[in-house]
């Protein structure tokens, strides 16, 4: 009787040490690459931001195509979107522009879900994804409140791939080609603030191509430069959802989110 | 014997060639056959993982209460549970497996952990939920007495202490049972990007169902499994409990619903809108509504009114778990067709139809495959684990009058 006992109790203690053991440790090595990863240069002297000025922006997307050229993005592969509205009513109707990137939140959500931690803050303010680590799980896509992930389905304008689509082009400062060995292929890809252009000292791609010069690009830490002033005077999008966007805007765009899903379908609109 | 074994040599090897072939079209083509956009970026396979997920999860609750309170008239349900569970895990894992868009990388969650993702936690889980399962099949299935002659040495401390090892097991197989599906309602509620998800109701409402649809589970293998015996007294109980939850379970569904609506916010309001008059009403008023509480409920009736006839109950378990995967389909996709920002579908797709999800026709076809090897798999293992083919077919209950069922 004493024997078993014995068994059992050392039965028990020994899983329940070996269980908070293995969360303690796991806790701990995680908490020390954090650390590393995010925090060791945090004095760092650039951070990068980008004010968009919505009263500017004439919804002639030529960001979207100047950022399709640079990043060689497929079909469905939404960097940059100008989002397109109609408000008012006859005579007096307007049409308002919208366009949406990616946030490169400070308090990113697809960072938080990400189960292998392909996707990352960096110190410079853009949130990044490793393509060899990503694996496609698509739960940053559900988490971003912004839509501003798109999955990799491997489709191409044409098939095969003409010689644009096929050229080599670079993005977190690595090159690819698009081909069937392309590591962006069925993993999640979103706008990086053009982060290749930027080591070489140059503007986003969008940003250059602006016709209406509707978006400053720069350093916010610096309290000297263009867009840490209009940063002063700007919104966000969704800022009750703590995301704290390093895309901001400014100018007039009131929120009416779900509400063309709900008027649709109780006024079958 | 060797003519049964030549058989099963014959399915294993269709089955094989089968997942190949689909194997390689999944690998050549990715995800781009799929109904899938990158506004609904989850849609029929992540609902079966959720749902078999559930099963298991239901399935190896009602084991462990078996166990842990001694229930012993409902011993061999509890056997066959818990190997059902198994079973139900690996068919869910398998959906996930094939959801996911680099398929050789799955391995990696366990070498590249992120400690803020609840399903880098989740998948941890999983594997240490398919160990407790095993673990406990194997030592199920252990002799109880042990024979000098046959065993090794190391064995004869198992069988000795085989019913406490079971036990203490089980104990700590329950919370984790209720971790791994009230992490996957989890998964959802942490994301605060989509109103309808987050709330912390939706874990329990996870939970509940999957309770729910193991409970049906087991009413539904009685029927299934002719030579399963089982007690009136004890089906009875189930049956009270069956009723219980699923009043339970839609008590917390229409709670769910009825919260999100009466708040008026846009997202939590259009997605009301989907299921109720939209493009997903189908799906909720038939599926979800008409098969899983009318129809379950009428059946119910049935069965509990007129003389306990079995096969009512049997088939109102089964209309349940119908009515179940659409609770999982009807708050998963509907959900991602919210716009998150107003227009971006429009502009994303240059039309309305974007944010509608319909599985594709491949999407239904290597959901069939997967579903119908796990059955396969599913009836070879129980003529080889010796206490569920017991239970299924041989052992008597003792007390209780015994009652073959239909
Ligand atoms: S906008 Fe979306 S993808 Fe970009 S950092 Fe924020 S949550 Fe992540
Ligand atoms: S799709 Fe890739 S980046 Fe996104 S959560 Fe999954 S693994 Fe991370």
């Amino acid at each position: 009787m004493e024997d078993k006992k014995l068994t059992r109790k050392k039965l028990l203690i020994t899983s329940l040490l070996g269980t908070l053991g293995l969360v303690a440790g796991e806790l701990i090595r995680s908490s020390n690459n954090i650390e590393e990863e995010s925090d060791k240069d945090d004095d760092s002297s650039v951070k990068y931001g980008m004010v968009i000025d919505l009263d500017r922006c004439i919804g002639c997307n030529a960001c979207t195509i100047a950022c399709k050229q640079e990043n060689n993005t497929p079909p469905d592969m939404n960097y940059n979107v100008v989002i397109e509205r109609e408000e008012g009513e006859f005579p007096h109707p307007k049409k308002k522009f919208l366009p949406r990137i990616c946030m490169q939140c400070d308090k990113p959500p697809c960072v938080k879900v990400c189960p292998v931690g392909a996707t990352k803050k960096l110190n410079n303010g853009i949130v990044t994804i490793d393509y060899e680590k990503c694996i496609g799980c698509r739960y940053c896509m559900t988490a971003c409140p912004y839509g501003a992930r798109s999955f990799d389905f491997g489709e191409n304008y044409n098939t095969p791939p003409n010689s644009f689509e096929s050229t080599t082009y670079a993005e977190y400062d690595q090159f690819y080609k698009r081909d069937k060995t392309m590591p962006a292929l069925n993993g999640v890809r979103k706008c990086h603030y053009c982060s290749h252009r930027l080591a070489e000292g140059k503007l986003p791609a969008c940003v250059t191509a602006c016709l209406g010069k509707a978006r400053t690009f720069g350093n916010l830490n610096d309290p000297e430069s263009e867009v840490s002033k209009l940063a002063s005077k700007s919104w966000s999008l969704k800022d009750n959802l703590g995301t704290k966007p390093r895309t901001m805007y400014i100018g007039e765009w009131k929120e009416e989110r779900g509400k063309r899903c709900v008027n649709q379908i109780v006024y079958g609109g | 014997m060797r003519k049964s074994n030549s058989i099963w040599w014959l399915v294993f090897s269709i089955l094989v060639l089968i997942a190949f072939l689909l194997m390689y079209i999944r690998i050549n083509q990715g995800l781009s056959f799929t109904n899938l956009n990158n506004l609904v970026g989850w849609g029929l396979w992540v609902t079966f993982y959720v749902y078999f997920l559930g099963i298991s999860v239901g399935l190896f609750l009602s084991y462990g209460l078996i166990e842990i309170f001694n229930l012993e008239k409902y011993r061999d349900l509890g056997r066959v549970a818990l190997y059902s569970s198994m079973v139900s895990l690996l068919v869910g894992l398998f959906f996930i497996l094939i959801d996911i868009g680099h398929l050789g990388r799955f391995w990696t969650v366990f070498i590249n952990r992120n400690v803020t993702s609840v399903l880098s936690w989740e998948l941890h889980l999983y594997v240490l939920y398919f160990f407790v399962i095993a673990v406990l099949l194997f030592m199920d299935n252990l002799p109880s007495s042990w024979k000098p002659t046959n065993e090794p040495k190391r064995i004869k401390w198992l069988c000795k202490n085989r019913k406490s090892i079971i036990k203490y097991i089980t104990y700590f197989g329950i919370p984790l049972a209720i971790a791994v599906h009230g992490g996957t309602g989890a998964l959802f509620a942490v994301v605060k990007a989509r109103a309808f998800w987050n709330s912390a109701i939706f874990p329990v409402i996870f939970l509940t169902s999957a309770t729910l649809s193991g409970i049906s589970a087991i009413i539904f293998f009685i029927g299934f499994f002719k030579k399963l015996k089982y007690s009136i007294g004890s089906l009875r109980n189930l049956s009270r409990i069956f009723f219980i939850l699923l009043i339970f379970d839609n008590f917390l569904v229409l709670l769910q619903l009825f919260i999100n609506y009466y708040s008026d916010i846009n997202d939590r309001v259009a997605f009301i809108n989907l299921i109720f008059l939209g493009d997903y009403s189908k799906s909720f008023w038939i599926g979800q509504i008409g098969i899983g509480v009318i129809l379950t409920v009428l059946l119910f009736c049935i069965y509990f009114y007129s003389d306990q006839k079995f096969l009512y109950l049997w088939l109102s378990s089964i209309t349940c778990l119908i009515g179940i995967w659409f609770i999982r389909m009807n708050f998963i996709a509907p959900t991602l067709s919210v716009p998150l920002i107003d227009g971006l579908a429009e502009n994303m797709y240059r039309s309305n139809e974007s944010f509608k999800y319909t599985p594709s026709i491949m999407e239904w076809i290597y959901s069939y495959f997967i579903i119908i090897s796990g059955t396969i798999i599913y009836i070879f293992g129980i003529n080889r684990i010796p206490n569920v083919r017991d239970a299924l077919f041989r052992r008597k209950i003792k007390g209780d009058d015994i009652e073959q069922n239909i």
